[in-house]
């Protein structure tokens, strides 16, 4: 992210929360989403997170990454949201009540997520109409009135540009 | 392999596969046909989290500095000293975020107030319903008067709590311990001070709840 957002956002500045929350919005609430499976839920996580955020907004360093920053503290707010609901109706296994569904994937589903909202508008949409929607390229073609080697070309591109995005998660 | 897979798509184009890539594709396609990846945070949340921001400055951290024999007594008394002004000065800001709303109920003036309009964004929550009132061009109460908030109908009216509006337009958070739900109308009288509990007729804003999710 720019540098000068960045600076604005450690001293508390609301453009450039919006900003970081433009930026990170979606990633947060698809790892919300996956620890916590309930739209509801995740959204109220989702805002949670940015609240904490801004309010630790001066303990941020702008020389490092502000993902992984923010990605803590989601990940922490899922998982005490997870378990202030597991206290309210308690589970007979004690397993689904310490560890929620969906943790251990918690990084790739924020990073994949935030690889996705970079792709350009027509490469996105490809994409999930092939992954999420099960769409052939034929069947996404007519949807989207292109032709078939547009879509073949744009998933292609897509793809490549996952990967490189994505690279740094299998490392790690 | 589907023949759509883009596996067969990144080799046929004579990439070839240098670092595994192909391999790669399979941890991104496990994730991709998942929900959570494509779901979208309801427009709501951003509002609610700037408001719940609005105009303020979050508190400061102090920066580390260089350990140094230290005066524990002074420390305690400037640190208490610190939190009771960052309480006075921040307290308004320090607390939780306010609600995702679940509904946003839009209120109309009444005759007596045909200009006015506004919204009200409702939640339930664990300590009761969380109602947040944004009006624009309604007046202050004169003196001797207030703005009072009910749920239901002037029959069977249950407050919501009392404004005035005298400092400016912010908005209002009122708060119910009666279902929205059971009660799915909102609005707002002009009461006269030591004239009883009962709503006034003289409503100037109301609006219908709707869109709440009755499980």
């Amino acid at each position: 992210m720019d540098r000068e957002v960045l600076e604005r956002f450690r001293i508390g500045d609301e453009a450039a929360v919006k900003a970081i929350y433009d930026r990170f919005g979606g990633p947060v609430f698809a790892l919300s989403m996956n620890i916590l499976g309930d739209h509801g839920l995740a959204a109220d996580a989702t805002q949670q997170t940015f609240f904490k955020a801004w309010r630790a907004a001066s303990t941020y360093d702008p020389e490092r990454s502000i993902g992984p920053w923010i990605y803590a503290i989601a990940r922490r707010t899922a998982i005490d949201i997870h378990r202030s609901r597991a206290r309210i109706t308690p589970s007979e296994d004690l397993d689904v009540v310490m560890l929620p569904p969906g943790l251990e994937t918690a990084w790739e589903v924020f990073e994949v997520r935030s690889a996705v909202d970079q792709l350009p508008d027509d490469e996105r949409i490809v994409v999930r109409m092939s992954h999420f929607e099960d769409l052939t390229h034929v069947e996404i073609a007519e949807r989207l009135g292109v032709p078939v080697g547009t879509v073949k070309s744009r998933s292609h591109r897509a793809h490549q540009r996952l990967i490189g995005l994505l690279r740094h998660v299998e490392e790690t | 392999m589907n023949p759509e897979d883009p596996r067969i798509e990144y080799l046929a184009s004579g990439s070839g596969d240098p670092a595994g890539e192909t391999d790669h594709l399979d941890l991104i396609r496990g994730l991709l046909d998942q929900e959570s990846i494509w779901a979208e945070p309801p427009p709501e949340v951003v509002d609610a989290l700037m408001a719940s921001i609005g105009g303020g400055e979050p508190p400061q951290v102090p920066a580390a500095k260089p350990r140094r024999r230290v005066n524990w007594t002074a420390i305690a008394a400037v640190l208490g000293l610190t939190a009771v002004l960052v309480a006075m000065l921040l307290g308004p800001l320090s607390g939780t975020p306010q609600p995702v709303p679940e509904a946003i109920v839009a209120l109309t003036g009444t005759e007596l107030a045909p200009t006015l309009e506004g919204r009200a964004a409702v939640r339930s929550t664990g300590s009761g319903w969380w109602i947040r009132l944004e009006v624009t061009g309604l007046p202050p109460a004169p003196e001797g008067s207030y703005y009072q908030g009910w749920v239901g109908d002037q029959s069977d009216a249950v407050s919501i709590g009392t404004f005035h509006m005298r400092d400016g337009e912010d908005p209002v958070v009122l708060w119910s311990g009666v279902s929205l739900i059971d009660y799915p109308s909102l609005f707002v009288t002009l009461q006269e001070e030591g004239k009883g509990t009962q709503p006034s007729d003289r409503v100037v804003l109301s609006g219908a709840i709707e869109g709440l999710d009755q499980g």
